[in-house]
């Protein structure tokens, strides 16, 4: 499934959100952890989840520590505690977009609906 | 499946190909090497060819550099963020407050009492005292340029500031200068402008040198 274009706009909110429930995880873990928990039909490119992530480094939500791995170095992203505050306001943020989207493209639900 | 140790010779050939790409900054290198090897270490070894190609499509030379230049523009907002914060003397303390407050009146006195027609030198002296400074401390930021190693971006970020100096020096001292013969510094308006850009020339540098002493050493690859 192509849908490269769709998960730009959310690639952030969902780096912060599964920061949120590991303590901390590598590039390499994130990209693993989306593909198993929608069975493969979201893929993240590694072009992009890497300057997302040094994006959200560099504007103070995310910290990093470097570990030695089996001769290499691993950098790990964890959140800070603008991190953490960051993420639920990205989240209510992408869900009420998701509900919009929702109502436009079924019209027959009602404003109320919640998904 | 369970994990598999990679071969001397895979990992060599992982190298080769990260090299051929001439990645700039060494965060990028270690961390798409890490990408590379965690991968193929979850393969089996008869799929090595399929996945290092897939691997190598992922990581072509355009994302690359794609990534580098991400890279460079927010270390780059944090390197000025930090600079910002190290001149911010009223929020280190009430020693650091003093030892600012002190710093910022000489540096005004100094500037303002000094002949125009030697401010130029007083320029000079600043820039070469922060480039062999910086330069001493982030040297490994030249390795790119000699040998297209990979090098700490934070060296790279500050070494190019110290370019930002040079320009300076250069519009604002010198072509005026040699253009009007020296006449320019007959005029009180432009003689306190030299001043007041000597002055936060001299603060940019300070905090400059600061940040190069601060920096964590990262190795090259």
């Amino acid at each position: 499934m192509s849908n490269n274009n769709l998960i730009k706009g959310s690639l952030q909110t969902i780096i912060l959100k599964l920061l949120e429930e590991n303590e901390k995880m590598y590039g390499y873990e994130i990209t693993q952890r989306v593909k198993e928990l929608t069975a493969g039909e979201i893929k993240i490119t590694e072009g992009a989840l890497y300057p997302a992530l040094h994006k959200l480094e560099a504007e103070g939500l995310l910290s990093t520590e470097i570990q030695q791995v089996d001769n290499r170095v691993r950098k790990y992203y964890s959140l800070t505690k603008d991190g953490q505050k960051e993420v639920t306001s990205k989240m209510s943020e992408l869900q009420g977009f998701v509900e919009n989207l929702q109502r436009i493209l079924t019209p027959d639900l009602k404003p109320g609906f919640n998904i | 499946m369970e994990m598999r140790q990679l071969s001397e010779q895979e990992i060599v050939s992982i190298h080769a190909r990260l090299k051929s790409l001439h990645i700039r900054y060494t965060e990028v290198y270690e961390e798409i090497f890490d990408h590379y090897c965690t991968t193929l270490e979850n393969v089996p070894v008869l799929d090595y060819p399929t996945i290092i190609a897939r691997l190598n499509e992922t990581f072509a030379w355009s994302v690359v550099k794609g990534m580098d230049k991400e890279l460079e523009k927010n270390v780059s907002k944090q390197v000025l963020a930090a600079q910002l914060d190290f001149l911010k003397f009223w929020n280190h303390g009430i020693k650091g407050f003093l030892v600012g407050l002190a710093g910022f009146a000489s540096l005004a006195i100094f500037a303002f009492t000094i002949p125009a027609s030697e401010s130029i030198l007083v320029f000079l002296a600043i820039i070469l005292f922060t480039t062999a400074g910086v330069f001493f401390m982030r040297r490994d930021a030249l390795s790119f340029s000699l040998s297209h190693k990979s090098v700490s971006i934070s060296s790279a970020i500050v070494i190019k500031r110290v370019g930002i100096l040079n320009t300076v020096f250069v519009w604002i001292y010198v072509f005026p200068s040699v253009f009007t013969h020296g006449a320019i510094f007959s005029n009180a308006l432009v003689v306190w402008g030299m001043g007041i850009v000597t002055i936060f020339s001299i603060l940019y540098s300070i905090s400059l040198l600061a940040i190069s002493a601060n920096l964590s050493n990262h190795r090259t690859t």
